[in-house]
């Protein structure tokens, strides 16, 4: 067996974790048989069992001997290290942000007005007056050309210029984790996508970036619906629920005006330029209610203008090619079965939408299921 | 799933060998030809969209 890891996600197809390099197959069952058995033949045997199984010419069964060899390979490749840490003292800083979420006082240290800008825009609503009883603290600085983030008196890691979406992405791990004092394998994962809920329910939007995510949980919020996560939603393994990660959503200039008619406070909000693609962002604040919420649809988003609304039921191995491989799964085999029965429990969509109206009524009959 | 027994050398329309079609196609063109076949990659660290640019870099 290649794997211990398998499930059946639809009539012929099985999701498969491959521990050593912490990747999935999608494979359906005449290819997963083959793999399984290439170890126990010789090549002319194997060869003449793809050639029957797949009922291919000996040529073609080459092909596929040499890929599945290929594959066996790289299923057996250990996960490469993300990045070094180079070893560097903490250093004073004097700017300090306080933060509470979830009744957990967070001091965050920064060196410069810069550094701040890292981390400021997203947090400044959940600003405290409460500069005592602090549970955790990031020191977040900058030397060499590197940004630096240490949690207490403990590094936890350093970044490149080029790597800053990795480095706010630890930063919002660690947060999570010292708002809700668990640890990073605590949760079955993070996924880039915005997320919203009602009455103990919750739905994620996914969707390439500049597909309308933050616009859209925006108008819902608008609409009664509470914010779980913009961008970065954790679900816990524990329950397999979405929980509250609490930062501003970030609004893109091109949808300023549209949100202004809804969230009219986004007027006198600061904005921030991002890059040349995106432009300016502003940060609204979300309502935030729930903690945590069941999540068992997943939304694929895609908005233009011109798009006819359209919104269908998609496959599990359509749904998972689209959003895993912006997803960071916990890669121990606990969070690996976790991440398994989430997706088998779990309705996948995909939604193109232009008309806002249409939209909120179709979300409200997502509730209603 | 469509199965042909055509051979390697055979040319396509595109007037290219199947062998050369399947090199085009990426490192696993001939599983992804036989059957459903997807590798996916999650990300191996959190990450975020990037955050404001802080300047002075």
């Amino acid at each position: 067996m290649i794997s211990d890891y398998i499930c059946k996600i639809s009539n012929d197809n099985y999701l498969v974790w491959l521990q050593n390099s912490n990747k999935y197959i999608v494979v359906d069952s005449k290819l997963l048989k083959l793999i399984n058995d290439k170890p126990k033949f010789s090549e002319n045997i194997f060869l003449n069992k793809i050639s029957q199984s797949l009922n291919i010419d000996l040529s073609r069964a080459k092909d596929i001997y040499i890929e599945i060899n290929k594959l066996l390979l790289e299923f057996n490749q250990p996960t490469p290290v993300v990045h070094k840490t180079i070893y560097q003292k903490l250093i004073h800083c004097d700017i300090i942000c306080f933060y509470k979420f979830n009744n957990v006082n967070v001091k965050v240290c920064f060196d410069s007005e810069q550094s701040k800008r890292l981390i400021n825009p997203k947090f400044k609503h959940l600003t405290t007056l409460e500069t005592d009883n602090i549970n955790v603290q990031f020191s977040v600085f900058k030397n060499q050309s590197k940004i630096f983030l240490f949690k207490n008196d403990d590094i936890v890691g350093s970044w490149n210029k080029g790597e800053m979406h990795e480095f706010q992405g630890k930063f919002s791990m660690e947060f999570l984790c010292s708002s809700y004092n668990n640890s990073e394998h605590d949760w079955m994962g993070v996924f880039h996508a915005s997320t919203i809920s009602k009455n103990n329910k919750s739905i994620m939007f996914t969707g390439d970036s500049g597909n309308g995510k933050s616009t859209l949980i925006s108008i819902l919020m608008a609409n009664g619906y509470n914010i779980i996560a913009d961008d970065f939603t954790p679900i816990l393994r524990s329950d397999l629920k979405t929980y509250c990660f609490p930062t501003a959503i970030s609004i893109k200039e091109k949808s300023f005006d549209l949100i202004e008619l809804l969230h009219p406070q986004i007027k006198d909000l600061d904005q921030y330029y991002i890059d040349d693609i995106k432009g300016h962002v502003k940060y609204l604040p979300p309502v935030t209610d729930k903690i945590s919420a069941n999540c068992n649809s997943v939304v694929w988003v895609k908005y233009a203008k011109d798009l006819d609304n359209n919104f269908e039921k998609i496959s599990t191995e359509n749904a998972l090619q689209k959003f895993l491989p912006d997803a960071w799964i916990s890669n121990n085999e606990v969070n690996a079965k976790a991440f398994m029965k989430w997706v088998r429990q779990t309705n996948f969509y995909e939604l193109k939408y232009s008309d806002n109206k249409k939209l909120i009524s179709l979300v409200d009959s997502l509730f209603l299921d | 799933m469509k199965k042909d027994n055509k051979n390697s050398t055979e040319t396509t329309h595109s007037g290219i060998t199947r062998k050369d079609a399947i090199k085009k196609m990426g490192k696993y063109a001939a599983l992804t030809a036989v059957g459903t076949f997807m590798i996916l990659n999650p990300k191996k660290a959190q990450a975020q969209s990037t955050p404001p640019n802080p300047g002075g870099w």
